[in-house]
């Protein structure tokens, strides 16, 4: 065998680990695209500079969420204000949450504990204190809770901050 | 230098091997739940093992290159007449 040989082989081999990075990226892609059908619905609004979680049954959270571990969960991402981007970095979820656009990315926890959710996009002064709190619970402990009263969770200078920012 | 027909018969040959790897894992893995986490950073490893592995086989051929065609090597004599003018 001459070098043209090695060479061939070389590119061949080349070529091969390029269509299966490509392939395997492909296939965690389409899982990523597709939640599954029984997932239950959040609905995760981004303002500045904190977040409001929407459960299915009309439950509100604020700074906070509470999820469930084994239960798939799709979130429906938006935005009042500027863009966003809603981050777990310990799951590894991050989606943009764009004023006006619903964006979808879901998810299944399987380990419980206390997580940081947190803006991965720079929206502004308080960008850098945006974070809110994903409590994964067990199945048999898990009780969502309501929050309606802002005050309590959300600092007082951005509700302050907010008021002269949110119109709507 | 053109080709021989066992190295041209290679390409597809890889090809259709890497393929069916990747088809037949997929398979197998429907039956265990998605995680993101585990998916992502799965392939994450697997992507940088691919990047790294083909990074230090290219750094060899270019140290091999460099070293075997170096001026100063004995073996690196001029093939014909001309060169040695130069």
């Amino acid at each position: 065998m001459g070098h043209a040989t090695f060479e061939w082989i070389y590119v061949g081999v080349v070529i091969a680990l390029l269509v299966y990075v490509g392939a395997a990226s492909w296939d965690v892609e389409r899982h990523l695209d597709r939640a599954p059908a029984d997932a239950e619905v959040v609905r995760v609004t981004a303002q500045q500079w904190f977040w409001t979680f929407e459960h299915e049954d009309g439950k509100k959270e604020i700074g906070e969420l509470h999820l469930t571990k084994g239960v798939p969960y799709r979130f429906e991402i938006t935005s009042r204000d500027v863009n966003h981007a809603f981050n777990i970095p310990d799951l590894v979820v991050m989606m943009d949450a764009v004023p006006g656009r619903l964006n979808s990315m879901w998810v299944m926890p399987d380990v419980s504990g206390e997580f940081l959710i947190q803006c991965r996009e720079y929206c502004g002064f308080s960008h850098y204190q945006m974070r809110a709190k994903l409590i994964v619970e067990e199945p048999a402990e898990a009780t969502p809770v309501a929050y309606d009263d802002l005050e309590q969770y959300v600092p007082a200078s951005t509700l302050a901050a907010k008021n002269s920012v949110i119109t709507s | 230098m053109a080709p021989s027909k066992f190295a041209l018969s290679l390409i597809p040959a890889i090809l259709a091997v890497s393929f069916l790897l990747t088809e037949a894992a997929s398979v197998f893995a429907q039956e265990a739940p998605f995680i993101n986490r585990v998916a992502v950073w799965g392939l994450f490893y697997q992507l940088m093992v691919i990047a790294f592995t083909v990074g230090a086989v290219l750094m060899g051929v270019l140290a091999y290159v460099v070293f075997r065609f170096r001026e100063s090597n004995p073996k690196n004599v001029p093939r014909d007449q001309m060169e040695r003018h130069h």
